[in-house]
């Protein structure tokens, strides 16, 4: 369980993200929607312990996310909006580095990645580099690299922005199957489509949680 | 974009063309200078040839760097050479700036480097107009350059523009160009085989090729490695492999590769010319000093350091029979008991070296010099069997050669008559020795006697003054070379001192034809000398690449004086009193010729200009290595912090991120230690060595070995450290902060680092 307890985030300029105040529970599908700089992103990342707050903690399971550094703990992953793939590597090496930094025999990981690629039906592209695919198919790298880990907590921001309703459909399916699975698991946003298919719906403007709702 | 922010948003890309261009053209301008002093600019082909290749990749980076300038301006309708003004202006302003600074650069070097470079004193024209081609062709391919990016469709600009990693040059285009490369080896390797390789083109531009050839196979062969067993390596080898083997990478490993061995190849020709200048001189002028003496015989002179330098301190002497043309095989000989202590310290170092076989080379009897007023002569006659009473007492005269104190042979005859009457076979006579106060050498004895007088003449004594100078006895001077030495002369036939017709050791040089063949030389006196080889050098003192040297003292037993072509030399020390030069010069010597500290005057101006030039080529070809590696750091930071940021948010720790650059910087070191050390010397070995390094003739030095493997090697060594260093530097993670990584791995900020 993820609790937010409190949170601004400020830069010298402006507050991205102010009095947040939010529990996220495992085995839910929570959307975070918005508009474009309404602060998803940068909640995200508080979230994910990649920034400190400002003000307030966030706490998984009682342990704070900000480890002092800037390194995730290692129950996290992400899809990040840009994707944040190697480029020097396969679209196969991408998701087996993730696994093989938690451990996962290098042999193991790459089948593991496969079994994943092929999932989000892009296995006949992991022997390419990343520098040759297209948009969607680098968001479904992102995805399947997110996804293989099993994480306990996801945090996607935007993972289906690029991508046809299929492929949509499937990625959010499989972020469903991960909730499911126990895990916790947070989307950002601004499809609505996306945000009716998620358990809890938390709307943002201007850096603050501006109203909940459970879709469907 | 205004001019100032450009030039601060681009200033890598720009200093790196503007460095190159700058390089090229005090390259150009200095090797203009030096082909006006004689020497080959072919020479600096290969130099060239990585010029080129280096402006291409700074230009390269320049244009990919403004890409997005250029996609802002097509978007805003701007094409065609408007466009092209936009894009490349900077680049030909850092051109335009590197082809100003080279010159300068160029001049500023001659003025503070040492005046023994052979340029001429005053720049010309053609320097001026070097200077400008070459900027004209930097210019040329910065333009070309930018003009690829216009080939780029739009849509790919912006695709590119997402990982920012794009090359311009297109596969095919670069597999083209490295079969082409290897083709081109393969061409250079045979026209080495060719017995015109010394002077051809090819062969001179040789190492160029050969180096980027061998980069070129480095890159093949890593990006060949990195494909097997891709599946089996720890996190940090996969990242490490996979970083070393990008295509980033290439371009710069290849002109690393090449310039290293274009360096290698350069500068061990241009050590070995100037080791081969350097030994040239020092045999050539033998000593520290020479002091030539026209008018003086070679025993004058050897008599001349003897009196001034009684210890053999300072002074040696030497006469050297040459005829002044270099196709005849010389002769010198050297006073070799002063070896050690005057020519020892110049020639030690050197292939003619006589340290060790002093004491062989003196192992015959040296020349007995007396001086005195009067000789007297006693000796016994022996009939011959069946001879009458007139035979038995003859009247028998006993003639007397020498060379006498201004090395003119004199002749002396002693009338030899009965001291008793009832000993009538035992003779003595006495005779006025002229022109011996200096000092004098035998040279022969003739008895004769009056008319039918024969028989033997068993010399008892023969003294001059107080001292006997009839030695180790007297042999015939045409007879067996076994002929044992005595005392008894046959009547009417010359007889000469043992000594002159003892063998005298030497060492020799050059044609086998010659040191295998005759074993007798024309002596210092002209005459025959029987010779034992005491074994062959490559060169040896005075004579150089051809000829012999033996012992002055031993050489001037018995001789005739000193024929037409022998010179007399002193070899002094260098720290030679001053006036001990001054009493050389006051007793006949010209002026003292000192060892040149340099090389130039053994090589000449042609070879010593391509010397030059060969350095040039070896200082240029790692300055644009370097600036080639600068260049590539500067990306390299954008993209280790995209990476570093993109691997932490997966959870991959700053050690095992570590440990991939680490093995990434080993991985490149080393093949670029393992390709610039065995293509280095395999390009020297096959091709490098055939070029003429060196004026050739029968007497000079023969031709040096520029195949230097202890040169490939740290050259090597070099080149791998400093790309390491370049690689750890530049690609470290200087604490990647929290804030940038979540900007990295959060915005679309493809192209542009975080600020």
């Amino acid at each position: 369980m993820i609790e937010i307890r409190d949170v601004d985030y400020r830069t010298a300029e402006r507050t991205l993200v102010s009095d947040i105040d939010l529990v996220v529970r495992p085995g839910e599908l929570t959307a975070i929607s918005g508009t474009s700089g309404s602060g998803k992103t940068t909640l995200l990342s508080v979230v994910g312990g990649l920034v400190r707050p400002s003000t307030g903690s966030v706490l998984l399971d009682g342990e704070a996310t900000w480890r002092g550094s800037g390194d995730p703990l290692p129950a996290m992953s992400f899809i990040l909006q840009v994707y944040g793939l190697v480029p020097i590597l396969s679209a196969r090496e991408n998701v087996s580095i993730a696994l093989r930094a938690r451990g996962v025999a290098a042999r193991t990981a790459d089948d593991d990645a496969e079994e994943m690629l092929d999932r989000l039906r892009i296995g006949d592209l992991s022997s390419r580099q990343v520098e040759e695919l297209s948009g969607g198919q680098l968001q479904r790298v992102a995805c399947a690299r997110a996804l293989a880990v099993k994480a306990p907590v996801l945090l996607a921001d935007e993972p289906t922005s690029e991508l046809d309703h299929t492929s949509r459909d499937l990625v959010m399916g499989l972020l469903r199957e991960r909730a499911e699975a126990g895990a916790t698991v947070v989307v950002a946003t601004h499809d609505d489509e996306v945000v009716d298919q998620c358990d809890v719906h938390h709307r943002m403007d201007e850096g603050r949680l501006v109203s909940v709702s459970t879709p469907g | 974009m205004p001019a100032a922010r450009l030039a601060r948003v681009h200033a890598t890309e720009l200093m790196v063309l503007g460095g190159t261009t700058a390089i090229l053209s005090s390259a150009g301008v200095l090797a203009w200078a030096l082909h006006r002093s004689g020497g080959d600019l072919l020479v600096t082909f290969p130099l060239a040839l990585l010029g080129l290749v280096g402006v291409t990749l700074a230009s390269l980076d320049l244009a990919w760097a403004r890409h997005h300038d250029l996609l802002v301006a097509r978007l805003r309708g701007v094409h065609g050479v408007t466009a092209l003004r936009v894009v490349a202006a900077p680049a030909w302003a850092a051109v335009l700036l590197g082809t100003i600074v080279g010159p300068a650069a160029a001049s500023g070097f001659l003025g503070a480097a040492p005046a023994r470079w052979p340029t001429p004193d005053r720049w010309g024209v053609g320097e001026g107009v070097a200077a400008a081609a070459v900027g004209l062709i930097c210019a040329g391919v910065a333009t070309g350059t930018t003009l690829t990016l216009f080939r780029l469709p739009i849509a790919a600009t912006f695709v590119s523009g997402r990982t920012a990693r794009q090359p311009l040059t297109p596969a095919a285009v670069a597999r083209v160009a490295g079969i082409g490369l290897v083709v081109l080896a393969a061409i250079t390797l045979y026209r080495a085989t060719q017995p015109s390789a010394a002077s051809s083109a090819v062969v001179l531009a040789g190492a160029g090729v050969g180096g980027l050839t061998v980069g070129q196979l480095a890159v093949w062969g890593l990006r060949g490695l990195s494909r097997t067993s891709a599946g089996r390596r720890t996190t940090a080898g996969l990242l490490g492999v996979r970083r070393a083997t990008s295509t980033e990478h290439a371009p710069r490993l290849r002109l690393a590769v090449a310039a290293a061995i274009v360096g290698t190849a350069a500068w061990s020709g241009a050590a070995a010319a100037d080791a081969w200048g350097h030994e040239s001189e020092a045999l050539r002028v033998g000593a520290a000093i020479s002091l030539y003496l026209p008018e003086t015989s070679a025993l004058q002179t050897w008599q001349l350091t003897q009196e001034l330098d009684p210890e053999g301190r300072w002074l040696m002497a030497a006469a050297v029979k040459d005829d002044r043309d270099e196709s005849e095989l010389r002769v010198a000989y050297l006073d070799v008991e002063r070896y050690e202590r005057v020519a020892g310290p110049v020639l030690d170092a050197t292939t003619g070296s006589l340290a060790g076989v002093v004491e062989d080379l003196r192992d015959a009897p040296g020349v007995e010099v007396f001086t005195g007023a009067r000789l007297t002569a006693s000796a016994h006659h022996r009939p011959a069997r069946g001879g009458g009473e007139r035979a038995r007492t003859p009247s028998l005269r006993l003639s007397v050669e020498y060379l006498d104190g201004s090395g003119v042979v004199q002749k002396v005859e002693l009338r030899l008559r009965p001291d008793e009457p009832d000993q009538p076979d035992a003779l003595s006579g006495e005779i006025a020795l002229p022109q011996c106060e200096v000092g004098c050498v035998l040279l022969g004895l003739t008895a004769t006697g009056r008319s039918r007088a024969s028989g033997r003449l068993t010399l008892d004594t023969l003294v001059v003054d107080d001292t006997d100078v009839s030695g180790d006895g007297w042999v015939s001077p045409d007879g067996p070379a076994d002929e044992p030495p005595s005392r008894t002369l046959a009547l009417d036939r010359r007889s000469v001192p043992a000594a002159a017709r003892t063998d005298q050791p030497v060492l020799t040089a050059g044609d086998p034809s010659w040191t295998d063949g005759p074993a007798r030389v024309v002596g210092i006196g002209g005459g025959d000398r029987p010779i034992t080889r005491l074994g062959s050098r490559a060169a040896l003192p005075l004579v150089l690449g051809a000829g012999l040297v033996g012992d002055l003292p031993v050489a001037l037993a018995g001789s005739r004086g000193s024929v037409s072509g022998v010179r007399s030399v002193v070899l002094a020390r260098g720290d030679t009193p001053p006036d001990l030069l001054t009493a050389l010069v006051d007793r006949g010597a010209d002026e003292p010729v000192r060892i040149d500290p340099g090389s130039s005057r053994a090589l000449g101006p042609s070879a010593a200009a391509d010397l030059h030039l060969r350095t040039l080529v070896a200082v240029g070809s790692g300055l644009l290595a370097l600036a080639a590696l600068l260049g590539g750091a500067r990306g390299r930071r954008g993209a280790a912090r995209r990476d570093a940021a993109s691997l932490r948010v997966i959870g991959i720790v700053a050690g095992v991120r570590r440990r991939a650059r680490l093995v990434e910087a080993l991985l490149l070191g080393t093949t670029v230690l393992a390709a610039t050390s065995v293509g280095g010397w395999l390009t020297m070995a096959a091709v490098t060595h055939r070029v003429r390094l060196v004026p050739t003739g029968p007497a000079r030095l023969p031709e040096p070995d520029a195949v230097d493997a202890t040169s490939a090697v740290v050259a090597a060594a070099l080149a791998a450290v400093v790309w390491m260093a370049v690689l750890l530097v530049a690609g470290r993670e200087r604490r990647v902060a929290a804030l940038l990584t979540a900007r990295v791995t959060a915005r679309r900020t493809p192209n542009r680092e975080p600020r």
